[in-house]
């Protein structure tokens, strides 16, 4: 692992939110993200080394919610640690990076748009996301309101410092 | 609602449903959970993250620390699954990087445990009162 990832856990770890109780600011916020996208899942993912843990979530899958997160192997988010870009799946069934991934092809994802929470401190520390069990095309406009989400989101983590 | 991450420890030496169970015992390998190719984590496990985040010394360092809070006195690896369990709380206790391993390595166990216990509860099961099957 680069420095550069050390110091990421590291803010991470000064934020004192992993394994805590949901922040119900959040939980309001995912909420409201499947709403307006028209979506039955939201998610504040944080990822960790070798796993992701959900700071928010609204409509995951039971075993989910109730682990407080996924193996990192399977998570989506981490596609936009490096790119910083958001992360975007219209057809997880023919999309090469995804489509093999337990989350397809047991819990039935079929469509997903993340965006990073950029830290004050320049790190992403995760993503703010959204997720379906049909295939979903993706707009200009969506995907600006999801980073919306993912800004008043990364700012809430910040908060926590 | 409310996230809790904490591990539980009833029962020893190996509290996995049945048709997830190794057969030798506190040191078995861990079986997959079907379709999610997920094993059990374990304490080999535990030290290669730590080692990959700390380095192979302060890693495994961190690793007996958490051990030894969890009051392991032997061995550190391999770990039967209640104190594996009892380390890595101690772990995600610890704080710090090594503290966020600890509760990477939470969140497995229970992704694991509840996807162990789910398939363990679709398992078909032979009935003795229909066909006088034993």
């Amino acid at each position: 692992v680069n420095q550069a990832e050390q110091g990421r856990l590291a803010y991470i770890a000064d934020l004192g939110i992993v394994g805590r109780a949901h922040d119900t600011m959040l939980t309001r916020l995912v909420r409201e993200a499947a709403a307006v996208l028209l979506m039955p899942t939201a998610l504040v993912t944080v990822v960790l080394d070798t796993a992701q843990f959900l700071a928010a979530e609204w409509g995951a899958p039971d075993w989910m919610a109730e682990a407080g997160g996924t193996p990192i192997e399977w998570s989506f988010c981490i596609h936009s640690l490096e790119t910083r870009e958001p992360f975007v799946v219209e057809d997880a069934a023919a999309h090469p990076l995804v489509r093999h991934n337990p989350l397809v092809s047991q819990d039935g994802v079929r469509s997903y748009a993340g965006a990073p929470m950029v830290s004050a401190g320049g790190h992403v520390l995760g993503n703010f996301c959204v997720l379906n069990t049909v295939p979903r095309r993706f707009s200009d406009q969506d995907i600006a309101v999801l980073a919306g989400f993912a800004r008043v989101a990364a700012a809430r983590l910040d908060g926590h410092r | 609602m409310t996230t809790r991450i904490e591990t539980s420890f009833a029962g020893e030496p190996d509290e996995r449903p049945a048709s997830t169970r190794g057969r030798s015992g506190e040191h078995a390998q861990p079986a997959l959970v079907l379709g999610y190719g997920l094993a059990a984590p374990s304490a080999s496990e535990a030290v290669a993250a730590l080692a990959r985040i700390l380095g192979e010394g302060a890693g495994r360092a961190a690793w007996v620390a958490a051990c030894r809070r969890a009051g392991i006195d032997g061995p550190v690896e391999p770990l039967g699954r209640r104190r594996f369990r009892a380390a890595v709380s101690a772990l995600a206790a610890s704080g710090g990087v090594a503290g966020i391993v600890g509760h990477a390595l939470t969140i497995r166990i229970r992704t694991y445990d509840r996807l162990a216990e789910r398939q363990d509860a679709s398992r078909p099961r032979l009935s003795v009162e229909r066909g006088g099957v034993a």
